[in-house]
């Protein structure tokens, strides 16, 4: 935004300067020669009242002064067409001839103008043939350091102006940008670090205004936050309560059978408790942002479980081809979680020797989590994601919170054959 | 007799808990609430106190604040409440053990056993050290110690090696890990609880195959050893 701001004023005032300066620099030229013109009519007026006496010797020595240096030439015309002076060039002798008649003119010839202005030497209507004119030759003006100075003051001045206006822009760029990028910064803080203290309100009142908004907008999520959180205790409190109570109720039966029996449905009872509650802390866990980095989250939880591969001589491997981080839409318990289900379900339902290989690689739109190992595979014919159902006896509910974990983040879960390992082969696509 | 104070204020636990605990040979008290828990407990003087944390009047954290101004008596929280904040939040507060709801007579009996037996080593509850060769385990600091070097410790970590050094030499099921450590009276998963003792074998300097302290025994459970010398 800065450099846009600055993109633009500069565009904007080198525009201006342009069209305010190459006029001015032009008409500045003009200046010059009108001033040139104007010496050059009282000179001619001084070489007329020579010439008028008629003494070629006079003529000679003041046309020969008065062309040593300056800006303009002087030549003498006589009636002869002897020229006294620099030799007009062929090309004039018609506008000479025209000026012999009593006509005085000025006429823009390259590099300059030439002042043409017949003499009268006496009498009343000199004839043509007898009347000798006086050619000024004024140049143009060029590079002639008077000139270029004031055109080098001109450009020095438009220059401070573009780098005034530059600074200018710059230091209102500043204004908006660093508030902006301070706010930017406390939201992307927001979450990933804990609450930080919100950036004092500066900048212009929009930026201000946007920064008071986004601080009541985050006070409010965090008091619905916390909201929630009390909610989940107290719905936690309620539910577990009662089991509680139950739990004691069936320890006191005194016929075993009858508290086996019962003690089955009150465990069942209690694992999908476990699982409302869970679920319902689901944005307890996600936090303010809902996102993390899926690479980081996931590869260090697999590497949690290499220590037991070790222990049991398994072949273990982990790979990670992804080219950087990732966010994906999930909280970071959630990741751990995930990775701990289908770890937990390679190592407990895989004989000790059998290999598991953890794969985290980029996906179209997200991240993806392969977990692979040489057990016996799947069971098949089994809805292994749906709740309370699994080859391994247990409530399946691993595989079910892998799934609403995949699917809450805009992804997917895939079950399989591993081609190379040869038993089960779990992906997880996770949304970014 | 062991005296119990059961500060609860759920009207279906309380009475089931008293009765529970009386039928298995505890004196027992209760209250309903906070305050009225705390004048009993300076009031009678209790060997043992269970603390609910959702009472009516006082929070329970307050209520162990409180009861630790003027007392060492051993208490066990029991609530509900199962995040981690809550559990080291009492732990810190002065908690000698947490158990989390639903539990079982059978596994609140086994946690007020082992409360007594520390708070009757001697040194009482919250300074009792665990000398195992040359590691040490002090229970109140939560700190471990190998050979003169403080062990980096989880918090889980901690609590497993804490449950099988008070108990050297007996063979632990990973049932019961999950029970007392994990608070996982059902559920949970043996592998959770094997890959913790992988990482206390690496922290404690062994391997599975070579170990010193940490023995399996397959298809059981573990046991923790005191090396011998050399």
């Amino acid at each position: 935004m800065r450099r846009s701001l600055i993109l633009t004023v500069a565009a904007a005032v080198s525009m201006v300067l342009l069209a305010m300066l190459v006029p001015m620099a032009v008409l500045l030229r003009s200046y010059v020669l009108e001033d040139r013109l104007a010496r050059a009519a009282v000179e001619v007026q001084t070489t007329e009242s020579v010439v008028s006496t008629g003494d070629v010797g006079r003529i000679n020595l003041y046309v020969e002064g008065v062309n040593e240096g300056g800006d303009s030439t002087t030549t003498v015309v006589l009636p002869d067409g002897t020229a006294i002076g620099p030799a007009p060039d062929p090309d004039e002798s018609v506008r000479i001839a025209e000026a012999r008649t009593g006509v005085a003119r000025v006429d823009d010839v390259d590099g300059g103008s030439v002042i043409l202005v017949p003499v009268s030497l006496g009498q009343s209507t000199a004839a043509a043939s007898e009347t000798p004119v006086v050619r000024v030759f004024v140049r143009a003006p060029g590079w002639e350091a008077p000139l270029v100075r004031s055109w080098l003051i001109l450009l020095a001045l438009g220059l401070a102006l573009l780098v005034g206006a530059l600074v200018l822009a710059d230091r209102l760029g500043r204004s908006f940008v660093t508030p902006i990028r301070e706010l930017a910064g406390y939201a992307g803080r927001l979450g990933v670090d804990g609450r930080r203290e919100p950036p004092p309100p500066d900048g212009p009142a929009e930026v201000r205004e946007l920064g008071v908004t986004l601080h009541r907008l985050v006070d409010r999520v965090e008091v619905l936050l916390e909201r929630e959180r009390a909610g989940m205790a107290d719905l936690s409190h309620r539910l577990r309560t009662p089991v509680t109570a139950l739990r004691l109720r069936v320890d006191a039966l005194a016929d075993p059978e009858e508290r086996t029996r019962v003690g089955e449905e009150l465990d069942r009872l209690q694992a999908t408790v476990d699982a409302v509650v869970r679920e319902a802390r689901r944005s307890e866990r996600e936090g303010l942002t809902g996102v993390v980095d899926g690479v980081e989250a996931l590869v260090a939880r697999a590497r949690w479980w290499e220590p037991l591969a070790e222990d049991q001589g398994r072949p273990w491997e982990l790979r990670s081809t992804a080219t950087g981080p990732v966010v994906v839409r999930a909280g970071a318990d959630d990741l751990v979680a995930l990775v701990d289900v289908l770890l937990d379900n390679a190592f407990s339902h895989t004989p000790d020797d059998a290999a598991v290989r953890v794969t985290v690689a980029d996906a179209p739109g997200g991240l993806s989590l392969v977990v692979e190992d040489g057990g016996p595979g799947l069971p098949e014919g089994v809805d292994v994601l749906g709740r309370g159902t699994s080859g391994g006896g247990s409530t399946g509910l691993g595989l079910s919170i892998a799934d609403r974990t995949a699917a809450g983040s805009g992804g997917r879960l895939e079950l399989g054959r591993s081609p190379d390992l040869g038993g089960a082969r779990v992906e997880v696509v996770l949304g970014g | 007799m062991t005296q119990v104070l059961i500060i609860e204020d759920d009207a279906r636990i309380r009475p089931l808990l008293v009765r529970s605990l009386d039928e298995r040979g505890y004196a027992v008290a209760s209250a309903s609430t906070g305050m009225q828990g705390l004048q009993m407990a300076v009031d009678t003087k209790p060997d043992l106190v269970i603390l609910d944390l959702g009472l009516p009047d006082v929070d329970g954290t307050q209520v162990l604040s409180m009861l630790r101004a003027v007392s060492d008596v051993p208490v066990i929280v029991a609530s509900a409440r199962d995040d981690d904040p809550s559990l080291v939040g009492c732990l810190d507060a002065g908690a000698d053990d947490y158990v989390v709801k639903p539990y079982t007579t059978a596994q609140l009996e086994a946690r007020i056993r082992a409360v007594m037996r520390r708070a009757s080593s001697g040194s009482g509850p919250r300074r009792a050290v665990i000398e195992l060769g040359d590691l040490v385990v002090d229970v109140a600091a939560r700190q471990a110690v190998l050979a003169g070097e403080v062990l980096d410790l989880s918090p889980r970590e901690f609590d497993l090696l804490r449950h099988l050094a008070e108990r050297p030499g007996e063979v632990v099921t990973k049932r019961d890990l999950l029970v007392h450590v994990w608070q996982q009276p059902w559920g949970g998963s043996d592998k959770t609880v094997d890959v913790h003792l992988s990482w206390l074998r690496r922290k404690l300097g062994e391997s599975a195959s070579a170990p010193r302290f940490l023995h399996t025994v397959r298809g059981v459970g573990v046991r923790l050893d005191v090396p011998g010398p050399g």
